[in-house]
């Protein structure tokens, strides 16, 4: 019993020693890919950087200030409409490996609300497949997520981590890919530094704001769906909308019957052909 | 003589359907046009219903975030023809989808 708390104190105390020599700072530089229709020709490209630091326990994604998000249409079109909402860490994901917690900002409706979620949402299927991507040899794994089909590609040469919500797999994902081609993480570099033990720990942006858990993000959104499905103007026009039922995730499931007015609008659509 | 008018009326009558298949062309064109930017989880961008000397025409704005197709806007119109109904709807749902943002926000 002795040598176990003798263990226990020497794990700590080298903990505590590591902490002091240096922050180790690993950051893996994304290229991700939206195909956002159903027949995947409008493309958005953005530049996505993924801040891990196994010391302090959290990870920081967020998109890369210097690029400028592209959207390639084939054809320019004035029915395609870009929002884009101006707000703080808006493109931010922190996961917190310690809490098994990981938070963003997602909205519904064109309003922005803080999701939370576990950071073991993942059921992976590990195979014997392996690649190597930027020298790091990696191993395949495969999972369905809300939705999707995704074939990813992880190191255990690198702490656990992933970008946007992937995670939980032995080492660090550096390529997703959705098996239908719709969303794609593909890792373009990967930068291991030591910082300073002074480094500060990246603090949670979302903390001052509730968070919803994905069950109440979900209810939330198919009765804001609902709600805009009946939307008028403050001079009585009805504006017909149809909020999508899913993207990366699946908010409303095909089957719900509650939901009906993008089958509805199709109906009318094809009714008037 | 006979056969002169044969030939006559049967040219009048061909140039006639040539007529009609390229306005119907001009019609399907101006829909595949903007149907191919989008393509979309509806089938159809736009459809029209020619009635009479007027035009319906259904149609919708996608609003896109990060890439994905988060809200559909639709309209409707009509107008004297099927052009003019289709570039219209486009504009009105452009319009109305808008607003909703410009609510929303």
């Amino acid at each position: 019993m002795k040598n176990f708390y003798f263990f226990i104190f020497f794990l700590s105390g080298t903990n505590l020693w590591a902490q002091k020599d240096s922050i180790q700072s690993i950051t893996v530089k994304y290229n991700y890919a939206v195909r956002g229709n159903a027949a995947k020709n409008v493309t958005f490209k953005a530049a996505y950087d993924l801040f891990i630091f196994p010391d302090f326990g959290v990870s920081v994604y967020d998109n890369e200030e210097n690029i400028d998000p592209k959207v390639e249409s084939p054809v320019s079109n004035s029915a395609v409409i870009e929002w884009k909402p101006k707000g703080k860490n808006l493109s931010t994901l922190y996961k917190n490996y310690a809490g098994n917690e990981m938070f963003l900002k997602n909205h519904i409706n064109l309003r922005f609300f803080v999701q939370k979620d576990s950071l073991t949402i993942f059921d992976w299927d590990i195979k014997q497949e392996s690649k190597t991507i930027l020298g790091y040899n990696c191993q395949a794994a495969t999972t369905t997520f809300r939705g999707r089909n995704y074939k990813a590609w992880f190191t255990t040469a690198l702490p656990v981590s992933g970008p946007w919500k992937f995670d939980n797999l032995p080492g660090a994902i550096l390529e997703v890919k959705a098996l239908d081609d719709y969303v794609s993480w593909e890792a373009i570099g990967i930068i291991v530094n030591k910082q300073k033990p002074d480094y500060p720990k990246p603090e949670n942006p979302f903390l001052s704001e509730k968070a919803l858990s994905w069950t109440e993000f979900k209810s939330l959104y198919k009765e804001k769906a609902i709600a805009a499905s009946k939307y008028t103007t403050k001079d009585g026009e009805k504006l017909n909308i149809v909020t999508a039922r899913m993207g990366v995730e699946r908010y409303i499931e095909q089957d719900d019957e509650d939901y009906q007015a993008d089958k509805m609008m199709k109906k009318i659509m094809n009714g008037n052909k | 003589m006979k056969k002169s008018l044969f030939l006559a009326v049967f040219l009048l009558m061909t140039s006639m359907s040539f007529a009609n298949v390229v306005k119907d062309k001009l019609y399907t064109a101006v829909d595949n046009g903007a149907a191919a930017s989008l393509e979309n989880p509806l089938d159809t961008f736009t459809t029209e219903d020619s009635i009479d000397d007027s035009c319906s025409a259904s149609c919708y704005a996608e609003i896109y975030y990060l890439g994905e197709l988060r809200t559909t806007v639709f309209a409707s119109t009509t107008a004297g023809d099927c052009v003019t109904a289709i570039t219209n709807c486009l504009q009105e749902a452009k319009v109305k989808a808008e607003k909703y943002i410009a609510a929303a926000e």
